[in-house]
């Protein structure tokens, strides 16, 4: 089980890897505030190297500026990306240790039904991406949505994926009352390998891999979630239908950041603030968009109702994929 | 008597004895994975949970069967030959040691930990003057911390400053 | 199709000081890296990406392509001078490999490896070139069936990697198959077989497990060893000038054209592994080991061959070019390094997609330059390294085996940060020395443990796709037919060539 980043272009970003970071400045921490004072400790539930590794280690690099206080950031990986979690839970709830994490650990979660932990066992403090899940077709079987959706109505065709891109595939065709048989893979590179030699009839990709390989091998019939592609991929694209325009609700998989559940609300709201400078701080915006990563900041309060909803969704969508 | 005891200390090295271990162990295993509650469990494409586990551990009852009846039943392997009851005792150690060094270098970090671990270990294998061993311990945590923090591996660093 | 303007234009950008200085940095660091335990070359790779912010594409490729290249052939230096894989896909030289040094002719050993990976790779780089467009078709037609039988094409091989006593490697392979099975069931997604325990929830990791088995076990037994000789002090000062003093072993040209079938095999095998997303630089070393073990019993593979040496390195080498194929032909990357490679050509602003040959033809020019290029730079490099290596292999075992239990547990921790890897190394470590002990070769677990896993997935994705109908999920194309009858074929040659009593005569797997 990985998160579709893992399988492609994954930008494995060593330790130290971001001295290439260098314009700093952007906002100070306000006065005032007594909290934080200290160091944080950002807990990554994954090892170094990965997608979230990469994003931890250049949000720490504006965390002086924004923050005021510095950032250690501590892989704990193992046991389905729940080890980190369980460590966060046996801190202090001062709001000192920061849980950064994808949809992977959540996904554990829900798939065990007597896990230790709940899946709301945290206080969410925002969200700073998503990644949303593409169903892509080949134009000559499948030229748009509705055709799909007809075909998969009268035999349920074969759609593969990683285990989270289906969840958002299967909330859709679920709510459009279809059915399909969901084939999981370990990457999306490999889902898009059988697509492409036609051994699936479709596949369940993210948006950089479907700028890959849409419109030249492949077309993309629906965004399955709740964000807008950015132009630039709708210009590559061309257009791509939104969930919500075809009246489904969408779900898509946010980057977030969490505390202990137990941490008094101010602090968790202060962390809220400071977050939402850090993700405008120039520096580290510039560097991840170097890096081809989309930033999509969703606020503390709008976040917190996302994020239930969300475990809400992928509990229904992935009854669909046992 | 004596004879009857060295017989059975015998047979307990040839593959046959091992064989009939194995087999237990083995068995119990598949016993274990076969009344486990998760086992049992149906998968969508009609798979239950535990029919890849059980398969594995059913090869492994079967190779060791074949241990105990083949053509080879009675030769007495040149590694278990050898082998004394104290070895046990010593692999343990190493691994104890190894794990220890590895908890150590956790806490106090590794530049403290390493040195200690290979001086101790050098002198446990016999690598004698000590002076020689302890130069070496030493210059080779320092080259080895060196190396990985150059390549931007941050080995455990624990109360040192650097 | 080809624009000579774009070959010229990627010529100049590639035959400049500093491109070609990135790509000898990349090879020497790659080749260091590889050789440490637990760095594998996709983490060599990502550790050193941030380097390429600061570079033009063609010297950011040098950087990586080199980086890549030198770190699969560094695994094989600590394979041979000390018994430890620097990567999983040197495993299979170990045998052989070590078996050598242990003859004293651990230099031969690495320059057999040096030879034949760069020979491989060159060759498969070749084959790139030309083909990449027409492989990548081949590729596509691998659906799960089809790989599901070019998995079961690989269990054939056990049989020859078993030795004598063919009860024992099968044993070895059903406690791979077991091991492969804890973690996860691939459609369901839910744990299986960890005992309750939520660290096994992600399976054994294949690093932790090769340094266990390969390298702490066989440590454990010369640790043994040491504490039962008599008296047991060693007075090392000698020994360590004697490493050094000691004229070494060289690999004559008449030996080179000796292993050219091998390298031949390990090219072949490794070409097709390395263009199918998800089977990797191991499987193929593997492959290749255990085809030229089953076709060459005349040279003594597994007993200290130099011949066991090329076939393993020149499988795991030609892997590196055609890894890139998916990645060039449809903008997939077939492996984690593939995909690296891809993250950095973004940041250059240069996005992979079928279209890459029209849109930047002297970037993919550039790219097959330094392909070949990096084979000749690595030629010369691991010459140095090699020469180096093979002495430290010399030094006193009672300085050797301390030194590598400690690398072994910081590349078991380092390769992922995850404590209890350590103590799946170490367990690992004890099983492997038991199995040592009673005679049951590694080889066939690691096979297992590797292919069984993939086996199943392709099994069950192609049971899924075709809706639980099992005649087409197993005879469902011509080309799953195919691999089926030469399944078969390798079965019925090896009963044919009574490939057991052969071997017998040759013996178990070296100690």
């Amino acid at each position: 089980m990985k998160t579709p980043h893992n399988g492609i272009f994954v930008g494995m970003l060593g330790a130290g890897a971001m001295a290439a970071v260098m314009a700093l400045g952007g906002t100070g921490a306000q006065a005032g505030e007594d909290f934080p004072t200290e160091s944080l400790a950002w807990v990554l539930p994954f090892g170094a190297g990965g997608g979230s590794d990469r994003w931890v280690r250049v949000m720490a690099t504006g965390a002086e500026d924004a923050f005021g206080v510095s950032w250690r950031v501590e892989n704990r990986p193992g046991a389905g990306a729940t080890a980190g979690w369980q460590h966060v839970l046996e801190q202090e709830a001062d709001g000192y240790t920061v849980f950064f994490a994808s949809p992977t650990p959540v996904l554990t979660l829900l798939q065990e039904a007597d896990h230790a932990i709940d899946p709301e066992d945290i206080e969410i403090v925002g969200f700073v991406s998503a990644f949303r899940s593409i169903l892509v077709t080949k134009e000559d079987r499948f030229p748009d949505w509705d055709s799909f959706l007809e075909a998969t109505q009268e035999e349920p065709l074969v759609l593969g994926g990683t285990i989270s891109l289906l969840m958002g595939v299967a909330n859709i065709l679920d709510q459009a009352g279809a059915e399909a048989i969901y084939v999981p893979y370990d990457s999306t590179g490999e889902a898009v390998t059988d697509f492409l030699g036609d051994h699936i009839d479709a596949a369940a990709v993210t948006g950089s891999t479907a700028m890959t390989i849409v419109p030249d091998e492949a077309v993309a019939i629906i965004n399955t979630s709740d964000i807008a592609l950015s132009e630039e991929a709708l210009e590559q694209m061309g257009e791509v239908p939104e969930a919500e325009q075809r009246g489904f609700e969408g779900m898509s998989f946010p980057r977030w950041v969490g505390v202990h559940p137990d941490t008094p609300q101010d602090r968790a709201d202060r962390l809220g603030e400071l977050l939402g400078d850090l993700m405008a701080h120039e520096g580290v915006t510039s560097t991840l968009e170097r890096m081809g990563e989309e930033i999509i900041y969703v606020p503390r309060d709008e976040a917190r109702e996302r994020y239930s909803d969300l475990v809400a969704r992928m509990r229904a969508s992935l009854e669909l994929l046992e | 008597m004596k004879s009857v005891v060295w017989g059975m200390r015998h047979w307990l090295k040839t593959n046959q004895g091992i064989g009939v271990a194995l087999c237990l162990l083995s068995g119990s295993l598949l016993l274990y994975l076969y009344l486990a509650p998760w086992a049992s469990r149906e998968m969508r494409d009609g798979f239950t949970l535990g029919f890849f586990p059980i398969l594995g551990t059913t090869a492994m009852l079967a190779c060791a069967l074949v241990i105990v009846v083949d053509v080879y039943r009675n030769d007495v392997e040149g590694g278990v030959e050898l082998g004394r009851p104290s070895d046990i005792l010593i692999v343990v150690a190493f691994l104890a040691a190894c794990y220890v060094f590895f908890l150590a270098s956790l806490e106090i970090g590794f530049l403290l930990a390493a040195p200690v671990f290979l001086f101790a270990s050098m002198q446990w294998l016999g690598l004698r003057p000590w002076p020689l061993a302890a130069g070496v311990a030493v210059a080779m945590s320092i080259l080895i911390y060196a190396g990985f923090t150059a390549l931007g591996i941050q080995l455990p660093s624990g109360p040192l400053p650097f | 199709m080809f624009q000579p303007d774009a070959l010229i234009e990627a010529l100049s950008l590639v035959f400049t000081v500093q491109t070609l200085m990135w790509l000898v940095f990349g090879v020497a660091v790659g080749v260091g890296l590889g050789a440490i335990p637990g760095l594998t070359a996709s983490t060599s790779v990502a550790l050193m990406l941030p380097l390429t912010f600061a570079l033009d594409t063609a010297g950011a490729l040098g950087l990586l392509i080199g980086l890549y290249k030198g770190a699969v052939f560094g695994g094989s230096i600590s394979a041979i001078s000390f018994a430890t894989p620097g990567a999983p896909d040197s495993a299979a030289t170990v045998y052989d490999g070590y078996a050598l040094t242990r003859q004293g002719k651990g230099r031969k050993a690495i320059l057999a490896s040096l030879y034949s990976s760069t020979t491989a790779d060159t060759l498969s780089d070749i084959l790139v070139i030309f083909v990449a467009p027409a492989m990548a078709i081949i590729a596509l037609n691998f659906g799960p069936t089809e790989r599901f039988w070019l998995m079961v094409l690989a269990i054939t091989l056990l049989g020859a990697l078993s030795g004598k006593h063919l009860a024992k490697g099968m044993l070895s392979a059903a406690i791979g198959l077991y091991l492969g099975t804890i973690g996860q069931d691939p459609v369901g997604n839910v744990s299986r077989n960890t005992f309750g325990q939520s660290w096994l929830q992600d399976g054994i990791h294949l690093v932790p497990l090769v340094i266990g088995i390969f390298a702490m076990s066989r440590m454990l037994e010369q640790g043994l060893d040491l504490t039962r000789r008599s008296p047991g002090v060693q007075y090392a000062a000698e020994m360590v000038r004697g490493a050094f003093a000691k004229g070494t072993s060289t690999l004559s040209f008449r030996e080179y054209r000796s292993i050219l079938p091998q390298i031949g095999i390990g090219f072949g095998v490794g070409s097709i592994v390395g263009m199918l997303p998800g089977l990797g630089a191991t499987v193929a070393s593997f492959l290749t080991y255990g085809l030229a073990k089953r076709f060459f019993p005349s040279k003594r593979i597994g007993e200290g061959s130099i011949h066991g040496v090329a076939a393993a390195e020149a499988g795991n080498n030609a892997t590196v070019g055609p890894t890139l194929v998916p990645l060039l032909a449809f903008g997939i990357p077939g492996s984690a390094t593939a995909a690296l490679i891809g993250g950095a050509l973004i940041l250059q602003g240069v996005t992979p997609s079928p279209r890459m040959f029209e849109l930047y033809p002297e970037v993919v020019y550039s790219l097959f330059a330094i392909l070949i290029l990096g084979n000749v730079v690595n030629l010369g490099v691991g010459r140095f390294f090699g020469f180096f290596y093979a002495r430290l292999g010399q030094l006193p075992p009672q300085m050797l085996v301390p030194l590598i239990m400690l690398m072994a547990v910081i590349g078991a921790y380092a390769a992922r940060n995850d404590p209890y890897d350590v103590l799946m190394m170490l367990g690992l470590g004890c099983l492997g020395f038991c199995m040592r002990r009673f005679g049951v070769p590694e080889a066939p677990l690691v096979i297992t443990f590797l292919v069984a896993p993939l086996m199943e997935q392709n099994m069950r994705r192609a049971l899924l796709i075709n809706r639980g109908d099992w005649a087409d999920a197993l005879f469902g194309s011509p080309l799953a037919i195919g691999l089926f009858g030469l399944a078969v074929l390798m079965v019925v040659l090896s009963l044919k060539m009574n490939v057991g009593d052969r071997l017998a005569s040759v013996g178990r797997e070296s100690k």
